[in-house]
């Protein structure tokens, strides 16, 4: 693969996978840590997929299971703020001032069970169908349109506590 | 970008997703993750180049200190007598001096362990210099060691199985020179034999005939 290639494949996929990557870790550096490990697996492993069609699909797939392999590890690094982190300066640019609802939808989706933080990002970023969904969390589409009915009552509720 | 069900996104959902779409990963990430990959690929390419530097000093290696051929693989014998030469050129230790006939029997059984040793005619009666066993292009022989009447050394390589050898015919001795050296490969009955003598190639020829007429009756 071509540094074109690749740049091309980046640039169709890196927003929506760090909107992922943000509403699972939630935080944006490790997001933006969870993306560069993504396509550093895709760069490796790119062959492998013969159907290039399934392209997004298999980057978000790796992403989460990228996310669940190293969860207990991200969790702790959730613990340190920011400004304790300076090795992610620079990289993630998010303008927290003007988006402050952002970072609290963010925070409060964070609250939710993983198993419903999942499907209800993955249906916010407007990137996949509800089959879509379910093949790429690998549960039953029934499953996908239950969860997302309670994970948006639970995160309604939350941010009208907020 | 397919829309994931319209009739669901209610006024509250437009909200979530139009927060959401305000994390913006902005033009750093971008810029780290093909910067890493170019770096990757740089220390790929290079590791690429020294593994290929280096698998070509291995095959350089084996080349030089191994035999190319499979045990059980038949050899031309123009390249067995070629090794041969190389072999006795290079300089080589005996298992033993002045052997008795049960001392070749005795080493000979260890490569060819259901045969008895065959030396040409008249060879079987002559105390060798010395002997030993040696692997050659993955042919073990018996390798027995005369002196000439004129002070050179006759190396004599025994190989019991004939077909090993490919070219080797019963009738006429096969004779080649390597420089300063001459060999010759013939075969009597199921057994092959691979002279390498040293001088001057017409006059070791002469020997090697004379002898042959002389020592090797089969040899017309």
């Amino acid at each position: 693969m071509t540094s074109k290639e690749f740049s091309a494949i980046v640039d169709e996929h890196y927003e929506g996978l760090y909107r992922f990557a943000c509403s699972l870790t939630g935080n944006q550096p490790d997001g933006a840590d969870l993306v560069q490990q993504t396509f550093l697996i895709w760069a490796k492993k790119h062959w492998q997929l013969r159907d290039k069609s399934k392209t997004k699909t298999w980057l978000f797939t790796t992403l989460r299971r990228e996310f669940l392999r190293g969860h207990k590890r991200r969790a702790k690094m959730f613990a340190e703020t920011e400004e304790n982190n300076p090795a992610n300066e620079g990289v993630v640019q998010a303008d927290q001032d003007q988006h402050l609802d952002a970072t609290l939808v963010l925070e409060k989706m964070n609250q939710l069970p993983l198993e419903y933080r999942e499907p209800l990002c993955l249906f916010y970023l407007k990137e996949f169908s509800y089959q879509e969904i379910a093949e790429l969390l690998e549960v039953p589409i029934g499953t996908i349109m239950s969860r997302l009915s309670r994970a948006k009552k639970q995160l309604r509720h939350k941010l009208d506590h907020a | 970008m397919p829309d994931p069900d319209p009739d669901h996104l209610d006024e509250f959902d437009e909200a979530m997703t139009r927060e959401l779409g305000h994390l913006s990963p902005g033009i750093g990430l971008r810029e780290a993750i093909i910067d890493r990959y170019r770096r990757g690929r740089r220390v790929q390419f290079v590791g690429m180049i020294s593994s290929c530097a280096v698998a070509v000093l291995f095959v350089l290696f084996m080349a030089h200190s191994l035999p190319w051929t499979a045990p059980g693989q038949r050899v031309a014998a123009a390249t067995y007598m070629k090794d041969a030469v190389i072999f006795i050129e290079s300089g080589f230790q005996l298992a033993a001096k002045r052997p008795g006939k049960q001392v070749l029997q005795d080493l000979y059984h260890t490569i060819a362990p259901a045969t008895a040793l065959q030396l040409p005619d008249d060879l079987a009666d002559t105390v060798p210099a010395g002997c030993r066993t040696v692997d050659i292009d993955g042919v073990e022989a018996l390798l027995v060691c005369y002196y000439l009447e004129n002070g050179e050394q006759l190396h004599l390589f025994v190989i019991s199985d004939p077909a090993r050898l490919r070219g080797v015919t019963a009738d006429q001795p096969e004779f080649e020179s390597h420089g300063h050296w001459i060999s010759a490969a013939w075969r009597q009955d199921d057994t092959v034999y691979v002279a390498v003598a040293t001088g001057d190639p017409a006059q070791v020829r002469q020997l090697l005939v004379r002898h042959g007429r002389r020592l090797f009756s089969h040899w017309s």
